[in-house]
């Protein structure tokens, strides 16, 4: 995250501002779906969430204030500011964790069906490719070493059920 | 002296020092493990304590939870990852310092500070269990509220550069730790439907994902082909001068650690929060908090390896579980027959004897497991990147799924480590979110207890003397870190306009 001028820390806190008046606004939509129980004290099931998607709110607002603010004072703030360097941009950051995320969400939905040990030396596989390394024979004994181990420590040893193929 | 001579007697004629050291290392394998928990690292040994004699049973399962609760530690150093939930304040200094290459010497505190830690703790409990557990049972819902409330004021201080910022994500975190079964009439809350979200969501699911999963997607996109991490591949103890520095955090740590363990319920999570708070209030060196302090490190390791010990009070004493892990070694007690309470320690007295000098193994023998096991850790996170994320990776969903064998909580992760690369993206800090989602529980159902106890009246809080002490100290911190806020803006203020005239 490339943040050095105070121009785009300022911005940062406005999407930051942002972000967080949805989670207040959608936490509190939410929030009222709670049903009433003749069980409840005197808070009730509402009482907090309610209290803290309105303390979330004000903060946002607070922050916007203050993001604003630094528009203003940017200038003078400026000369403080010592550049971060040497960090990826947030568009690089996000589309390579959308890869990451991405092998993490296909083994999630993969492991009920080829079961825990292929999956998961599918998964060492695919991050160590995607984190650029190139030389398959190598890449692929890692990853049935890598799975076999994981496999003998969790099932074998521990005793853990792992999923096993076709079990949905 | 007798007792003294007694329990040598015992360690040199029955298995009792090789079910510590045994159970300390079992422990610290489970502990460095995302997922295997303190409690579920001596459940796995439950089945096995059947055929033992009580002594070495209670000592192999107390030994495991010692060596458990310092295991938690290596990951959250190594790879940012806290292996329990006490260790995620280690995190912040621990993983720092691993960055700048120092990885081996903060394993080495982390080691240090465990073991004394662990020795004043257990110092405590044979010391002062009595009136310790008489402190435990003094402890009534406002109590326990006013404790969550101790627990957050310490947000100002791990809020970073931003103060709104640092309350805006505990209120998130607040946020998370309603999901579920409502605590007083049970009704379900921003559950969507999914059973699974009934019991709420673990706090180490989101630890995980948060500094973890987060940490690995935003590591993917670093251009530098760093194919080795910098880490020097050996353990390193403290010298002398770090040992006089690290000494002040210590002793806090064994203080804040020895009184969250008597409280059940509180466990080391809180302690080793507030140890850490402390511990940046009373530094010399207050700037290199966060960014990879030996004392950010030494104290919650000393905290919450002092409550593994003390945390044995409330059991012994009246058999209240304060946690799962003390909730097996209840188990276990009972398994063998052993009734907890006042006639525990008339009764079986050679039971209690033998798992004082059992732990006292354990917690020494840390050093030498540690010593043993710790270049392996430092070898492994000194491969190739691209291999060692993929592990990392391959190793997180693992042990979620052990936890309850299931999916859906590695889908919570993943989506924790997603909502916690937004929060990196964004700046806001994950430590007061981590302590919304661990103390949110305590507070909200504490809170509503004690309403119900007084039909409504909010003045029940002045009435309970232990509350009201525990809510004027959280207002101190609470004034303290913002008074020391203050000043510091003034100072910087300070400093820019002399820059900029």
């Amino acid at each position: 995250v490339r943040a050095g001028g105070t121009a785009l820390r300022v911005l940062r806190d406005l999407a930051c501002s942002a972000a967080l008046l949805w989670v207040a606004a959608s936490y509190y939509l939410a929030a009222t779906d709670i049903s009433r129980s003749a069980l409840g004290d005197e808070l009730g099931a509402r009482g907090l969430p309610t209290a803290y998607a309105a303390l979330l709110a004000a903060l946002a607002v607070l922050l916007l204030a203050k993001a604003s603010l630094g528009l203003l004072r940017r200038r003078t703030a400026r000369a403080a500011d010592a550049p971060e360097h040497g960090q990826p941009r947030v568009g690089r950051t996000l589309r390579r964790a959308a890869g990451v995320l991405g092998i993490g969400v296909a083994y999630v939905l993969a492991v009920p069906f080829i079961g825990y040990p292929i999956a998961i030396a599918a998964v060492i596989s695919a991050m160590a490719v995607y984190q650029g390394e190139r030389r398959t024979v190598r890449i692929a004994l890692v990853a049935i070493l890598g799975a076999v181990g994981f496999w003998t420590f969790f099932e074998l040893l521990l005793g853990i059920p792992m999923p096993a193929p076709w079990t949905s | 002296l007798s007792a003294l001579s007694d329990g040598f007697s015992l360690l040199l004629h029955t298995p009792l020092a090789l079910a510590a050291i045994g159970g300390a290392g079992w422990g610290i394998l489970g502990g460095a493990l995302p997922g295997i928990s303190p409690s579920i690292a001596m459940a796995l040994l439950l089945p096995f304590t059947y055929g033992m004699d009580p002594t070495t049973a209670i000592v192999l399962l107390s030994a495991t939870y010692v060596g458990a609760e310092y295991g938690g530690s290596i990951p959250a150093i190594l790879i940012n990852t806290p292996g329990t939930n006490a260790a995620a304040a280690t995190v912040l200094d621990g993983y720092a310092l691993q960055q700048q290459g120092r990885g081996g010497e903060a394993l080495g505190i982390s080691l240090y500070s465990a073991v004394l830690g662990g020795l004043f703790g257990l110092a405590m409990l044979v010391l002062l269990t009595e009136p310790l557990a008489r402190v435990a049972l003094a402890f009534t819902p406002m109590s326990y509220f006013a404790l969550g409330i101790l627990g957050l004021s310490v947000i100002a201080s791990l809020s970073g550069a931003s103060l709104i910022k640092g309350l805006a994500a505990a209120v998130l975190g607040l946020m998370v730790a309603t999901v579920g079964s409502d605590p007083i009439s049970g009704v379900p809350r921003f559950t969507f439907g999914a059973p699974e979200l009934l019991d709420g969501i673990p706090p180490i699911l989101i630890m995980v994902g948060l500094f973890a999963v987060s940490e690995l997607f935003y590591q993917s996109s670093s251009t530098a082909r760093q194919l080795r991490s910098t880490t020097r591949a050996r353990l390193r103890f403290p010298s002398a001068a770090l040992r006089r520095r690290l000494a002040r955090p210590q002793l806090l740590g064994s203080i804040v650690g020895t009184f969250e363990g008597v409280m059940p319920g509180a466990g080391g999570t809180i302690a080793s929060f507030i140890a850490y708070n402390e511990a940046r209030r009373w530094s010399r060196h207050k700037e290199e908090f966060g960014q990879g302090s030996p004392e950010g490190v030494a104290a919650p390791e000393t905290a919450n390896n002092a409550v593994a010990a003390t945390a044995l009070v409330p059991v012994l004493s009246f058999g209240i579980p304060g946690s799962n892990s003390a909730a097996v070694l209840l188990g276990g007690l009972l398994i063998h027959g052993l009734i907890p309470g006042p006639q525990l320690f008339e009764q079986n007295a050679e039971v209690i004897t033998g798992l004082y000098m059992g732990l006292f193994v354990a917690v020494l023998s840390l050093l030498g497991l540690g010593a043993l096991m710790l270049p392996a850790c430092l070898w492994l996170v000194n491969r190739p990147k691209a291999y060692l994320t993929a592990f990392i990776y391959a190793l997180i969903f693992s042990g979620i799924y052990s936890i309850e064998q299931s999916l859906f909580d590695v889908g919570i992760v993943l989506a924790a480590g997603t909502a916690g690369l937004l929060m990196r993206i964004v700046g806001l800090p994950f430590l007061p979110a981590i302590l919304g989602v661990v103390l949110g529980y305590l507070v909200e159902s504490n809170l509503r207890r004690s309403l119900v106890l007084s039909g409504g009246d909010y003045r029940i809080f002045l009435e309970d003397p232990i509350a009201i002490a525990l809510l004027s100290v959280a207002c101190m911190f609470i004034l303290g870190s913002l008074g020391m806020r203050a000043w510091r803006a003034v100072h910087r203020n300070k400093k820019i306009e002399g820059v900029t005239s």
